[in-house]
C-alpha cells in the first residue's frame, strides 16, 4: 500500500463521515421534507388550506 | 417582541413573511395542519433600531369561526402564545371578505395593523380606497403595501407602525362589540357572523370605490372558459407539461448539462491523474468509478432539473394550476375524488412528500388515504433523472417521453381510484369549490429563487445519501464474499450481483432480468436518483451525458449496447421505477397519513404490484410489436400478472358487496399555490 | 331556484343553502355567500360552475351549484 492508498482511503472516509454526518443532522432537525428546501414552501402554500379548509 | 402575521390564503403573506424576514426557522408544525411553522427576524434595514422583532406565519383562514375550522389554529395561538401585534394582511383587490376575518381579529384585545395589501393590482383595477377612513372605522392603524415590490413597498412603514403597536399599552378596540366566546351556540355565531358582514358591507361601501363591476365578464373570464374547456381543457394541459418538459429536455437543459458534465469529466481526470498508477486499484476505483462516477452521474442531470423546475414555477405562479384542479375535477369526481386531490399531485411533481402531506386537509378518510397512495404515482423531481437517462439513452430524449410519464401516472391514478373505491365499497362524495385566483405575470425572481433552492437541495442530496450509496454500491461490487476483489470476467460472484441476482430473476418477464437492474431498482427505495447512480456505478459509466454532442444521444448508442437490453426493457424498466412504491422517506410520509397498518401495506401491495404489471405489460406488447415475438419469461410473467389480478378482482368483488353510500360532503378551500 | 338553473352574468340574491352537511354553509357565509348577498354565475363548463362572490372567482361543481338556492 502506498501513500496515495492512504490518502485515498483518506478523502474516502472524510466524505463519508462527512455524509453520514449530514444526514443525522438533517434527521434530527426532524427529517425535512425530502431534503429539498423548495417543499417546505410548497406544504406552507398548498397547505395552506389547513384542517379549516374543509 | 412577537409579531404574528394573519389573513386570507392568497392575499400575499408568504411573500410579505419573505419580504420582512432575513433569516427564517421551521420550528416544528402547526397542530393538525400541513404547513410548517415558520418564525423569522425582521431584516435588519427595516428595523433600524435593532428592536427584538420576530415574526410568525400563521396558516391562512378566512374565519375564525368554530364551525368552520376544526382547530382554530390562529385562535390557539393567539391564546397560548400571546403575541404581541398581530399583523392582518387584507387583500385589497377583495376587501369586504379581507375584512369578515379582521373584525374577527379586531375583537382579540392584541393591537392590530392592517397591512393593506396587493395595492397595486387594486389600482390597476381601478380600485381606490380611502386609509385614513378605514383606519378610523376600524380603530387601528392600516398601512398600504405591495410586498412583490422591493423598494418603495410600504414595509417600513409597517414594522414602524407594529413596533409602535406593540409597545403602546392601549388595549385594541373592537369596532363591534361581538364576543367570540367559546360557548356560544350555531345560531348565536352565525347571528355574530351576519352582524359582522353588515358592519363590514358598510364600512366597505364607505371606503371604496370602484371603477368596474367584477361581476362582468373579463378577458380572464374568457380566456378560463377556454382553458378549462370540458374537450379543449385536456389536450391543452398537454401541450403545456409537453413543451415545459421540451424546454427543460430537448432544448435549455441539455445545453448547460453540456457545460456541466465537461465539469464532472475534467474533475474525473484531474483526480485520475493524481492518483497515478501506483495507487490500490480497488481504493481508486471507489474513488474515481463509486464515488465521483457514481455521484457525477447524477449531477450530470442537475441542470434539466433545474431548467424544468423553474418552468413549472413559472406555471404554478401565473395561476395556471388552479385551472388545471378544474379541468380533472370531472374526471376526478367520477373515481370517488375530487379536483381537491389534484393538489397534493401537483405538489408531488416536486416532491412526493409533501405531497403526501398535503393529503392531511382533505377530510373523508378514503379519499384522504386513496389520494395519499396515489400521490407518488405522480414523478417526482427525484424521479426525473432517470426519466431522463432512459429517455435519452433509448429514445433519443425525445421530450414525449417524459410527458407520456406524467400522462401515464395520471391515467393510472384514476383507475386506482377507481378500484381503491371499490374495495373498500366507500362510494361519499364531496362538494368541490376553489378560489379562481387572476391569472398574473409569473415572477422571474421567484421562479428563479425556487429553481436555486431546488437545486441546493438536490446538490446536499447527491453529497451525501446518494455518494454514501454509491459507494457501498461500488464496495460490494468489487468483492466477493471471501473478500477477495472479483475477477474481471466474472462480475456475478460479486456480494452485491449474489444479492440482486435471485431478485433479477423476478425481473426477467419484465425484460430486465440483469442484477445491476435489480440492484439499482432496489437503492432506488433510499432516493430514486440512485437508479442512474446504481446503475453508472454498476456498468463503470461515469456519466451519461456525451460532452461531444450536445446531449445524450452521442453516447446513447454505446450507453444503449452496455446495458443491453431492448428499447422496449427500457421503457419497461422506467415504468417500473416511476410506478413502484416511493423512497423510503415517502413511505413514511404516507405512513403517517394512512394511520392504519392495513391500508399502508395495501398501499405498498398495490404499487409493487401495479408496477410489475405495467412494466410486464410494456415489455411484452412492446417486443411484440418491435420484434414481433413475446419477451422472455411470458409464462411465469403472465402467471403471476394474473394471480395479482385475481386478487383485486377478489377485493373488488368483496367490496361491492360491502357497499354504502354515504353523502358526505366536503369543500375545497383556498386556492393552489405550490 | 337553485343557482344551477341560473343564467350567465346575471346577479342573483342568495335565498339559502340547501343541504345537511356541517360547515359548508358557515364556509359559504365567511367568503360571502350568505342570504341576502350578490352571486353571479360567470361561465358555466362541463359540470363546473365559475361564481363570483364579493370580489373574487370560485370554481364550484354541480351538487354544490345545486345547493345554493337564490
Amino acid at each position: 500500500m502506498n501513500t496515495i492508498d492512504f490518502v485515498v482511503i483518506g478523502v474516502v472516509v472524510a466524505l463519508i463521515a462527512l455524509a453520514v454526518y449530514k444526514i443525522v443532522r438533517d434527521k434530527k432537525r426532524g427529517a425535512r421534507c425530502c431534503g429539498c428546501s423548495a417543499c417546505c414552501e410548497q406544504s406552507e402554500k398548498s397547505g395552506c388550506f389547513d384542517k379549516a379548509s374543509q | 417582541m412577537k409579531v404574528a402575521l394573519a389573513g386570507n390564503p392568497n392575499c400575499g403573506k408568504t411573500t410579505l413573511f419573505n419580504a420582512i424576514t432575513g433569516k427564517i426557522e421551521h420550528v416544528g408544525n402547526w397542530p393538525g395542519v400541513t404547513v410548517e411553522k415558520k418564525e423569522g427576524k425582521v431584516k435588519q434595514n427595516l428595523n433600524p433600531n435593532n428592536e427584538d422583532l420576530v415574526v410568525v406565519d400563521l396558516p391562512g383562514a378566512y374565519s375564525m369561526s368554530p364551525y368552520t375550522s376544526e382547530e382554530t389554529v390562529t385562535k390557539d395561538f393567539i391564546l397560548n402564545e400571546r403575541p404581541d401585534v398581530i399583523i392582518n394582511i387584507v387583500d385589497s383587490t377583495n376587501l369586504s371578505r379581507s375584512l369578515f376575518f379582521t373584525t374577527q381579529l379586531l375583537e382579540l384585545g392584541i393591537p392590530i395593523v392592517v397591512a393593506l395589501n396587493k395595492s397595486d393590482l387594486a389600482e390597476k383595477s381601478g380600485i381606490t380606497i380611502s386609509v385614513p377612513l378605514l383606519s378610523e372605522k376600524l380603530k387601528c392603524p392600516v398601512i398600504r403595501t405591495i410586498s412583490t415590490k422591493a423598494t418603495n413597498n410600504g414595509l417600513p412603514e409597517l414594522i414602524k407602525a407594529v413596533i409602535t403597536a406593540g409597545k403602546s399599552d392601549r388595549k385594541q378596540e373592537a369596532p363591534l362589540k361581538l364576543v367570540t366566546a367559546k360557548a356560544l351556540s350555531k345560531e348565536d355565531s352565525e347571528k355574530a357572523d351576519k352582524k359582522r358582514y353588515t358592519f363590514v358591507n358598510a364600512l366597505v361601501t364607505e371606503v371604496e370605490r370602484k371603477k368596474m363591476s367584477p361581476e362582468r365578464q373579463t378577458i380572464q373570464d374568457q380566456a378560463d372558459r377556454i382553458i378549462t374547456h370540458k374537450w379543449l381543457g385536456i389536450p391543452i394541459f398537454a401541450a403545456v407539461i409537453y413543451l415545459v418538459f421540451s424546454i427543460s429536455q430537448s432544448w435549455v437543459g441539455p445545453w448547460l448539462a453540456d457545460i456541466f458534465v465537461g465539469w464532472i469529466d475534467l474533475l474525473y481526470e484531474s483526480v485520475a491523474s493524481l492518483l497515478g498508477e501506483d495507487v490500490n486499484p480497488v481504493l481508486g476505483a471507489l474513488l474515481l468509478d463509486g464515488i465521483i462516477g457514481g455521484v457525477g452521474a447524477v449531477i450530470g442531470f442537475l441542470p434539466l432539473i433545474m431548467v424544468l423546475f423553474f418552468c413549472l414555477a413559472l406555471l404554478e405562479d401565473s395561476g395556471y394550476m388552479a385551472r388545471v384542479a378544474i379541468v380533472m375535477d370531472r374526471f376526478f369526481k367520477k373515481v370517488g375524488l375530487s379536483g381537491r386531490s389534484i393538489i397534493p399531485m401537483i405538489v408531488g411533481t416536486g416532491c412526493s412528500i409533501p405531497g403526501v402531506m398535503a393529503t392531511r386537509t382533505i377530510k373523508n378518510a378514503r379519499q384522504r388515504r386513496t389520494t395519499a397512495m396515489l400521490t407518488p404515482f405522480m414523478p417526482c423531481g427525484a424521479k426525473l433523472p432517470v426519466i431522463a437517462l432512459f429517455a435519452g439513452v433509448f429514445f433519443g430524449e425525445k421530450a414525449w417521453v417524459g410527458t407520456s410519464m406524467y400522462f401515464l401516472a395520471i391515467l393510472v391514478i384514476i383507475i386506482g381510484a377507481l378500484i381503491i373505491r371499490q374495495i373498500t365499497g366507500d362510494y361519499s362524495k364531496s362538494y368541490f369549490i376553489m378560489e379562481l385566483p387572476k391569472y398574473r405575470v409569473p415572477s422571474i425572481k421567484r421562479a428563479t429563487i425556487s429553481m436555486f433552492s431546488r437545486a441546493k437541495a438536490f446538490i446536499i442530496k447527491a453529497g451525501t445519501i446518494i455518494l454514501v450509496c454509491n459507494a457501498v454500491v461500488q464496495i460490494l461490487q468489487t468483492f466477493d464474499w471471501q473478500f477477495q476483489v472479483v475477477a474481471e470476467n466474472a462480475p456475478e460472484t460479486s456480494i452485491l450481483a449474489s444479492l440482486a441476482t435471485p431478485l433479477a430473476i423476478l425481473f426477467i418477464p419484465l425484460g430486465f432480468g440483469l442484477w445491476q437492474f435489480a440492484a439499482a431498482a432496489v437503492t432506488g427505495f433510499i432516493a430514486k436518483e440512485n437508479v442512474v447512480g446504481t446503475l453508472a456505478v454498476t456498468f463503470a459509466v461515469s456519466n451519461f451525458i456525451d460532452t461531444e454532442e450536445f446531449a445524450l444521444v452521442g453516447g446513447s448508442a454505446e450507453i444503449n449496447a452496455i446495458f443491453g437490453i431492448s428499447a422496449a426493457a427500457g421503457l419497461a424498466y422506467l415504468v417500473f421505477n416511476l410506478f413502484t412504491p416511493p423512497c423510503f422517506a415517502a413511505i413514511g410520509a404516507m405512513n403517517s397519513e394512512m394511520e392504519s397498518r392495513k391500508w399502508l401495506f395495501g398501499a405498498l401491495g398495490f404499487q409493487l404490484a401495479m408496477g410489475y404489471v405495467l412494466a410486464f405489460l410494456v415489455y411484452q406488447i412492446g417486443t411484440l410489436i418491435t420484434a414481433g415475438t413475446l419477451g422472455e419469461g411470458f409464462g411465469p410473467g403472465l402467471i403471476a400478472v394474473a394471480a395479482i389480478i385475481g386478487i383485486v378482482v377478489y377485493l373488488m368483488r368483496k367490496g361491492s358487496r360491502n357497499k354504502q353510500i354515504s353523502s358526505q360532503i366536503q369543500t375545497v378551500k383556498g386556492e393552489v399555490k405550490l | 331556484m337553485s343557482l344551477a338553473k341560473g343564467k350567465l352574468n346575471t346577479p342573483y340574491i342568495v335565498n339559502s343553502v340547501n343541504t345537511e352537511h356541517e360547515g359548508i354553509r358557515e364556509f359559504l357565509f365567511a367568503l360571502g355567500c350568505y342570504p341576502g348577498e350578490r352571486i353571479t354565475i360567470i361561465s358555466k363548463l362541463a359540470s363546473n360552475y365559475i361564481i363570483n362572490i364579493k370580489d373574487a372567482r370560485y370554481s364550484i361543481d354541480e351538487d354544490l351549484a345545486n345547493a345554493i338556492m337564490v
